[in-house]
């Protein structure tokens, strides 16, 4: 069976999602909507035109080439507009190669497990060397279950350690048939109030959090936590100290803490969409966060933090 | 955070120790100084040569080298602890008319004007200059040699050096070699000079060759004594300004001074100080005899640790004491420069490169470095200075804490070290018939190519351009800015029908350029050397000079099978040839009557445009891609085995080299627009396995992967720069990961590997801002610079190098 998946990005060298020298694949789908999310291009399961506007030179080539009529510029001499529900339909994506400037590219390509595999066995010797392996990352790879599963399966097959890097909003069962193929779960919190976490998330976190005891009740697998750190969101001390008490409760001891930050921000305009979270809120300042990490240190909790 | 230390690495002193008051003062006092072009030493010369016809010519270079030795002005700056200057002034070069003087004449002003690499005229005469100049017409090594260029290939050479097709040899400089400083330091020169006198005892004089051998001993000894002499001008200098000196601890430093001077070089060291001091009379005297760069030291903290050890141990000195020694010496090495012809500036950019090497394994096998070895790279990280270069001998058992203190020198933005994996000398070494006592000896000289210290002959090499190459295919022979016929005539481009056909009449092309270079080489770089510009004192620290009574030009020295030739623009090449291959004779999607016609046009018109991006977007060599990397590799076999096919002045196959200093800038403004779609005039990709800049988007890994494809053997050298953020070192963790990307390029087979640290923005502020970046110090291809000594051209590129980004 041929199963293929929706990703984004295949990274190599990354440092920062697991152990060793690592190779992440990042897929595309998300069931959240974060605010602060620093990939949109990975939300949507849909591939997306990404629109460089730094780039375009307004020769309006892409407007010809568009046979669907998705392009069009309000007046001559304006950046072109892409009515993205016309490109959502779209199966040529016939403007991307029109364009010289490279202004118009194209998030998401759909890959077979097969494939995928030889793209990330190109690293085996910086994995073997570092004892490094694979991250699946996202988007939600639980999004994309069969792949994700596939995938992993044949990681372990090929002796790779694998990671999963999951928001944890998906159903036991799947949740359950991934896991046998994870050496290490890298799992988000990101807020301890459900209904505040709605507000961030579009989702309540209940679900989530049963998920992640039941990790702890049921499995083995090495689980670190990893905590955004978003300034006036989710890092009130109460929350903090919430979460700390809690992971300490279902026997948690590796925390990581990831500061936000904005780098992905320009992506939503490429996207056409707007930032939700305001370009006002800062990323959050270096005595403040020591002192998160002296709450959770004061609750045993191992805490480092991740760029 | 380039400032802080890394909390998690062990240090031997602290950072305040190695930037006392004193290093300090001295460093700001090199800043701020100019760099002179003095014609003191050219002076002295052309005085001695003007009265001294009937001399023997080692006589006579070994007497004029002693009149400037001994008449030279000198001076000992303020808060100096080891003494010496290239020139009357604090820092500074020479001219060396000798080797060469039109472009000397031609360049006056500008080598005080110019852009990169400029030189302050100090107290100069004029006049005087110009009279010294004159004499030196039709007598310099490179008046000389013009005529025997052309009796072997007309004004081939000189067309192919104004189509930058190879380097501008002006102003026929050697150097890239490593004398016996062991020697020097445990023996003494006084050693020498009896090796020399019991030869010359011993002389036969019956013939024109033993005769010859007689006066190459008795120079040996001139030159040994011109350069004792000289330490002891300077310890009179310092007696006389200690009993003039009103503070109590500088008269006693003086009389320290004073102390060591008259003792080394003449005699075996016997402290850390004593060495420092022998090794810097050495290095500086050989420089002062011959025009060169490229002069390095060796393994460094190997040579000098019985030194350090034992004045440790017996409370000599303190580590902090001797930090700041090492400290002083490391300024001394930014003193030293190399005046050359602006076109060569830019290609050097204000380097010389001295190369220090540390690490390393010893001869048992075992990891070498040791407290010296850290300390040299804690002064270096705390100094940041663009010079000595300094280069790490990678092996699998180094010491962690010595690879993460090396590894905390190349956050601090400074490239330095660079790291050179040993496994690749080892496996290379032998076929050049070194034995393994020598091999497990080598060091980089230069900047990146191997040498075995106190062995090797010194050299220039045969630069050759291969997208010079390529473009001349194209145009059957003819270079386009010059318009005049440098190559051959391999056919009419459209012709070939296949690209096999096509490679062949590159390879055509490349091989007879090559020819030419090597044969003009030969003559100018050894041949007529003997007769010209010997130098004894060089030779007398290269091991069998003196046993066989030979200069190093005339084969005196025990390895000289390291003549190199260096083609460059490997990768810009090898993308173009991907193009070629995938555009013309696979795909067919466009002719090669049109791809011709878009290079000739630099691809402007708006079909030229869509041409060009089609050429852009075909996969690019440095993202792990076979069907690119597959041509990469087969150029250096290929040109391994041209190259190897040549033959060097003493019978030995050219040994290929691949680094590329930063020629592809300037050779790049005289190449036009290559099928890999980059424009006319504009630089090629660095080094040899570095990427194009921009075109690597698929992080260290796959540049690496890329970069190891090749099996570069034998090659002396490979260049290879990667950039990355110091966010990477922040933590142990991410510190392994480093080392580990670092061993898996050796387990690969790679070579030389350097990083520039240094983000974006800042270089972009630097850019802005130079006066608020005055230390910012950056690694291009081999070698470190001030960002804001460079060209802008240079430091454009620079900006645009691709990132790999950690976060
Ligand atoms: S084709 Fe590209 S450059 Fe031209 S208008 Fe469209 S996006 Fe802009
Ligand atoms: S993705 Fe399809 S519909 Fe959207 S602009 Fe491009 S060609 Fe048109």
């Amino acid at each position: 069976m041929r199963i293929t998946g929706l990703i984004f990005n295949v990274q190599r060298y990354c440092i920062h999602d697991g152990p060793g020298i690592r190779t992440t694949v990042f897929m595309k789908k998300c069931p959240l909507r974060c605010l602060w999310c620093a990939n949109p291009e990975a939300i949507k399961g849909i591939p997306e035109i990404l629109y460089y506007q730094n780039r375009c030179n307004k020769c309006y080539r892409c407007l010809d080439a568009c046979i669907h009529g998705a392009i069009s510029v309000p007046s001559y001499g304006e950046f072109v507009t892409i009515d993205r529900n016309i490109c959502e339909r779209c199966e040529d994506h016939m403007c991307i190669t029109s364009c010289d400037q490279d202004a118009l590219k194209l998030a998401g390509r759909l890959i077979s497990v097969q494939e995928l595999m030889e793209e990330v066995k190109k690293d085996n010797i910086f994995y073997r060397n570092s004892d490094g392996g694979i991250t699946v990352s996202g988007g939600e790879p639980t999004s994309q279950p069969q792949f994700t599963l596939e995938f992993l399966k044949r990681c372990k097959e090929e002796g790779l350690h694998t990671t999963l890097d999951t928001c944890g909003y998906t159903s036991w069962n799947l949740m359950k048939e991934i896991l046998k193929y994870t050496d290490l779960i890298l799992y988000d919190i990101k807020h301890m109030d459900s209904t505040r976490h709605k507000e961030l998330t579009g989702v309540p976190n209940h679900l989530i959090l049963r998920n992640l005891e039941t990790i702890f009740t049921k499995t083995k697998i090495p689980t670190i936590i990893r905590i955004p750190i978003i300034s006036e969101h989710n890092d009130s001390r109460d929350n903090m100290e919430a979460t700390a008490r809690y992971l300490k409760k279902i026997g948690a001891t590796e925390v990581n803490l990831l500061p936000y930050h904005r780098l992905g921000i320009e992506k939503y305009q490429r996207l056409g969409m707007d930032y939700p979270l305001g370009t006002d809120i800062q990323p959050p300042n270096e005595t403040y966060l020591e002192e998160i990490e002296t709450i959770f240190t004061s609750y045993g909790l191992n805490c480092l933090r991740v760029y | 955070m380039a400032q802080e230390r890394f909390s998690y690495i062990n240090h031997v002193v602290s950072r305040e120790s190695i930037l006392t008051e004193r290093v300090r003062r001295l460093k700001e006092e090199i800043r701020r100084q100019p760099v002179y072009g003095d014609w003191e030493r050219d002076h002295l010369l052309t005085e001695y040569w003007r009265h001294s016809d009937n001399e023997q010519i080692y006589i006579r270079r070994a007497r004029a080298f002693y009149k400037i030795l001994t008449e030279k002005a000198i001076s000992i700056f303020d808060g100096e602890l080891i003494v010496g200057a290239p020139t009357r002034y604090l820092s500074g070069s020479a001219f060396y008319p000798e080797y060469g003087c039109d472009w000397i004449e031609e360049e006056w002003e500008r080598f005080f004007s110019r852009e990169a690499d400029r030189f302050c005229p100090g107290e100069n005469n004029r006049e005087a200059v110009l009279k010294d100049i004159q004499f030196w017409k039709g007598k310099s090594l490179l008046d000389v040699v013009l005529p025997l260029w052309r009796r072997e290939f007309g004004n081939l050479m000189e067309d192919m050096i104004e189509a930058r097709v190879t380097i501008d040899i002006k102003p026929a400089t050697q150097g890239r070699q490593i004398v016996n400083f062991i020697k020097v330091l445990n023996k003494g020169l006084k050693e020498i000079i009896k090796e020399a006198n019991e030869m010359k005892d011993g002389a036969a004089l019956d013939t024109a060759h033993n005769l010859r051998k007689y006066y190459f001993w008795d120079s040996c000894i001139i030159a040994c004594e011109a350069v004792i002499e000289f330490a002891k001008r300077y310890a009179n200098l310092a007696r006389e300004m200690a009993k003039r000196e009103a503070n109590e601890l500088r008269r006693r430093e003086l009389e320290k001074i004073a102390q060591v001077c008259e003792k080394v070089p003449e005699n075996p060291a016997s402290s850390f100080h004593e060495a420092l001091q022998s090794l810097w009379f050495t290095h500086l005297c050989i420089q002062i005899e011959n025009n060169s760069y490229g002069y390095s030291l060796g393994r460094m903290d190997q040579y000098l640790y019985s030194f350090y050890k034992r004045d440790i141990e017996q409370g000599v000195i303190t580590k902090e004491e001797a930090a700041e020694l090492l400290a002083c010496l490391w300024l001394k090495f930014s003193t030293i420069y190399w005046l050359t012809k602006g076109a060569s500036a830019v290609i050097c950019q204000t380097s010389n490169f001295q190369n220090v090497t540390i690490g390393g394994r010893d001869r048992d096998g075992n990891d070498a470095s040791n407290e010296l070895s850290r300390l040299i790279v804690e002064v270096d990280t705390a100094l940041k200075l663009r010079q000595p270069t300094l280069s790490l001998r990678y092996h699998e058992c180094s010491d962690s804490n010595f690879l993460f203190e090396c590894a905390e020198d190349i956050a601090t933005g400074g490239g330095k070290p660079a790291i050179f994996c040993e496994k690749y000398a080892y496996s290379v070494l032998p076929l050049y018939g070194i034995p393994l006592e020598d091999v497990i000896e080598f060091a980089p000289i230069g900047c990146v190519e191997m040498g075995i210290p106190g062995k090797t002959t010194p050299f220039g090499g045969c630069f050759v351009s291969l997208p010079h190459c390529l473009e001349l295919t194209f145009t059957n022979g003819i270079h386009r800015k010059t318009g005049k016929k440098v190559g051959l005539e391999t056919g009419d481009v459209e012709s070939f029908s296949s690209f096999d056909e096509f490679m062949n009449a590159f390879f055509k092309q490349f091989e007879f350029v090559h020819h030419v270079i090597v044969t003009c080489n030969n003559t100018s770089e050894v041949a007529i050397r003997p007769d010209l510009t010997p130098c004894p004192f060089n030779s007398a620290l290269i091991a069998d000079c003196i046993a066989k009574g030979q200069d190093i030009h005339s084969g005196g020295g025990r390895y000289k099978q390291f003549y190199s030739s260096y083609p460059f623009g490997m990768v810009t090449t090898a993308n173009s040839l991907y193009v070629i291959k995938k555009l013309v004779y696979e795909d067919g999607r466009v002719t090669m009557s049109e791809l011709k016609d878009a290079l000739s046009a630099n691809f402007e018109g708006d079909k030229y445009g869509r041409l060009r991006k089609l050429c852009m977007d075909l996969p690019k060599y440095g993202n792990d891609i076979d069907e690119v990397d597959g041509i990469h590799r087969d150029l250096f076999r290929r040109i391994n085995n041209i190259v190897t096919r040549e033959k060097n002045a003493f019978g030995y196959p050219m040994a290929p080299a691949y680094l590329g200093i930063t020629v592809h800038y300037w050779f790049g403004a005289s190449c036009g627009a290559t099928p890999d779609g980059r424009l006319a005039y504009t630089p090629f990709a660095d080094g040899s396995l570095s990427p194009y800049p921009g075109t690597d988007t698929c992080g260290p890994t796959a540049v690496i992967k890329s970069a190891t494809k090749a099996n570069t053997s034998p090659a002396l050298a490979t260049l290879f720069n990667l950039k990355f953020y110091p966010s990477v070192f922040t933590n142990r963790e991410g510190m392994k990961k480093f080392w580990y990307l670092i061993k898996t390029y050796s387990d690969l087979g790679g070579y030389h590997i350097q990083f520039n640290v240094v983000d974006r923005d800042t270089l972009l502020r630097a850019k802005e801002h130079p006066e608020d970046y005055p230390d910012l110090l950056i690694r291009v291809a081999g070698f470190s610079a001030y960002f804001v000594d460079l060209a802008p051209m240079v430091q454009d590129e620079i900006i645009a190098r691709t990132e790999h980004s950690f976060g």
